[in-house]
């Protein structure tokens, strides 16, 4: 249906712009350049925004019009071919705009539908990690178990040392989530990586004991294929008291 | 005779540039974004909302009325106007079931109407503020702090007025035509008077004011049938600024029929016919921004009606040959932009609502040729009633409520 609508509206878009060939020379050119004009203005706002530019073009042509034919004397039939090449720069401007809309708000449909994949998906597809909006959902539901159980948890915040090759980062990154996810309790303990030099790992019911044999663990397993003698990533532990807090920080430090 | 033809031409001219420039402003005002700026704390707010027989519509009324959200505190009052049906049995219900919905029943008095049932109702309220509500209205819930919002990080404002929009739009052709209307007379024309010149006009419903402003001014005049119309003038004549709202919306019918069409408007073109002899008898209406008002009035029905009336005798001369038209101005062009200009306006409207459809469209192309002309007509009538009752039998011309319909889903 869409489609079928964009191409009705391309149809007669080049209907409007061929019948500018009837018009005198003089008039056909200044219509094209103002269309084309008008073309290139809309790519750089907002439907609206464009609305009132072609509206303005409209009415300011008109009364251009009207005033070269109160100056040139022109009261009767002549008039005729003012109006019609008026309705024919109205009529391109309009279906112009109209195109614009539907491609603009293609492109905007896209994006928003972009977004709420990103937010509906589980798991990043290349790393198999949680995504970051379902870390946190299910964080802030374990943090809430934790609480009613009076347990501990722990958060642990890796971050890639700089002296790693920013080339290496991403396949780093990749072989440490991997890592992670075997060496942590599948189902119980949750793992996220929102960019190439950050992964989150949430242990529940965990003190700072449990903390260390992890990530002796993970070292361990690191060293098996990695060259690093030590960690190559910078760790940070927080008791979990209030995750949003502690997440929120982080965007603070990353915004800044 | 040149002269004459010059002023003419000028006169048209002049209207024509000023109502595009007043559309772009208006699209320009709608397009960009509204900042809405939330209050530490919400003055109080009385709505009132006058009522004579109106057991269609009350109950739907009423509701929307105890679904207003306001953060601050708010009282509701149905003004019962000596109603005979089923009004007060409802207003009651209502009453007993809502904190703060009130029924007041208004002792009988005279002129009939509504200014006096609102003047009423601000004899016994305490708020800072008030908002008036048709009987039909059906506002949605942020409406009332919209306008608080407005009012309140407004310099000098009196108050804010809301959007009316059209709860009956798809009943048929002529409420489609109405709703239009609204969109640009209501909305895009207020939204470009206030982007241009500050200036707001009340719209009767959906709109807040400060009461003690309204108590200093002497309250509602009761002989004004257009009372909208009269107090917007006087506000404006003080000083006082009427932000526009788009956000703040209520929803309204629109008659259905011609023939309700015509009472309706008949009274809406006859209060303003008193509002054109207040204008010439009083220097107030003149004073500050009032001016543009008054100008507004004397140009669309003194000058543009006049000349209307001469340019259709001189079109009805020409068809029986009795006059030999020379022509010293592109005629048709005017026309042509003339119309360019409505047709824009209706169009404009409708793109800043985003409720554009081939129909819609449709509707807005002939408008011109239909409802437009109906203008003309409705004025001639209402002048000779005007004329007959108030100045050859010097009657008090009665108000005339309008019908309302059952059951119209916004």
């Amino acid at each position: 249906m869409f489609k079928k609508r964009l191409y009705l509206l391309f149809v007669l878009w080049g209907l409007t712009l061929g019948l500018q060939a009837l018009l005198p020379e003089s008039y056909a050119s200044i219509h094209v350049m103002l269309v084309m004009l008008s073309l290139v203005i809309m790519m750089f706002f907002r439907t609206k925004i464009n609305f009132l530019i072609v509206l303005s073009i409209i009415l300011v042509y008109g009364f251009s019009l009207t005033f070269y034919a109160q100056m040139n004397g022109i009261f009767s039939g002549g008039q005729y071919v003012l109006i019609a090449a008026h309705l024919l720069l109205t009529a391109s401007l309009l279906i112009l705009w109209l195109i614009v809309h539907d491609i603009k708000s293609l492109v905007e449909e896209n994006k928003s539908l972009k977004e709420r994949i990103m937010l509906l998906e589980k798991f990043d597809l290349n790393t198999k990690a949680l995504s970051m909006p379902e870390f946190m959902e299910r964080g802030l539901i374990i943090e809430t178990a934790m609480k009613r159980r009076r347990e501990q948890g722990r958060l642990l915040y890796f971050r890639v040392k700089d002296s790693v090759p920013v080339e290496a980062r991403n396949s780093l990154r990749h072989y440490f989530v991997n890592t992670c996810l075997h060496t942590v309790r599948e189902e119980f303990d949750l793992v996220t990586s929102p960019d190439q030099n950050e992964v989150f790992v949430l242990l529940q019911g965990t003190n700072a004991e449990g903390e260390s044999i992890v990530i002796n663990r993970l070292t361990e397993k690191l060293r098996e294929h990695v060259n690093y003698i030590e960690l190559p990533y910078n760790i940070a532990s927080y008791e979990i008291g209030s995750l949003k807090n502690i997440m929120e920080q982080f965007d603070q430090q990353r915004g800044a | 005779m040149n002269i004459v033809l010059l002023l003419i031409m000028s006169f048209f001219w002049t209207l024509l540039i000023f109502y595009s420039v007043l559309t772009l402003a208006g699209v320009y005002y709608r397009a960009k974004s509204q900042k809405t700026i939330e209050l530490e704390t919400y003055s109080s707010v009385s709505v009132l909302i006058p009522a004579h027989n109106e057991e269609i519509v009350i109950e739907d009324t009423l509701h929307a009325m105890a679904q207003l959200d306001y953060p601050g505190e708010l009282q509701i009052y149905l003004l019962d106007d000596g109603s005979s049906d089923r009004t007060p049995e409802i207003g009651k219900s209502f009453q007993e079931a809502f904190s703060r919905i009130h029924y007041i029943s208004v002792p009988p008095g005279e002129p009939k109407g509504k200014s006096r049932v609102l003047n009423y109702g601000l004899s016994i309220i305490e708020s800072e503020y008030f908002l008036v509500y048709d009987a039909d209205n059906q506002p949605e819930p942020d409406a009332v702090k919209l306008l608080v919002e407005k009012a309140e990080t407004t310099q000098h404002a009196a108050g804010a007025v809301g959007y009316v929009k059209t709860r009956n739009a798809d009943k048929n052709l002529l409420t489609q035509m109405i709703a239009l209307e609204f969109q640009v007379f209501q909305l895009l024309m207020q939204s470009g008077r206030w982007q241009l010149l500050k200036l707001g006009s009340l719209a009767g419903t959906n709109m807040l004011l400060r009461k003690d402003i309204i108590d200093q001014l002497g309250r509602y005049d009761v002989y004004a049938l257009a009372e909208d119309a009269e107090l917007t003038i006087r506000l404006t004549a003080e000083g006082y600024l009427l932000p526009v709202v788009p956000d703040s919306k209520t929803w309204e019918q629109e008659p259905e029929t011609i023939k309700t069409f015509i009472k309706q408007r008949t009274r809406w073109l006859i209060g303003n016919l008193y509002l054109l002899e207040k204008v010439f008898l009083s220097s107030k209406f003149w004073r500050k921004k009032a001016f543009h008002h008054s100008i507004q009035h004397l140009t669309v029905y003194l000058f543009f009606a006049v000349l209307l009336l001469f340019s259709h005798l001189f079109f009805i001369g020409s068809l029986f040959d009795l006059f030999e038209p020379t022509y010293a101005a592109p005629i048709l062009m005017l026309w042509f932009m003339s119309y360019i200009v409505y047709t824009g306006q209706l169009i404009g409207a409708i793109v800043m609502d985003r409720t554009v459809s081939p129909l819609k469209v449709t509707v807005a192309l002939v408008m011109y040729f239909t409802y437009a002309q109906l203008f003309v007509i409705l004025l001639g009538r209402s002048a000779v009633i005007y004329v007959w009752k108030r100045m050859v039998k010097r009657e008090t011309i009665k108000w005339d409520k309008t019908n309302r319909f059952k059951n119209r889903p916004i």
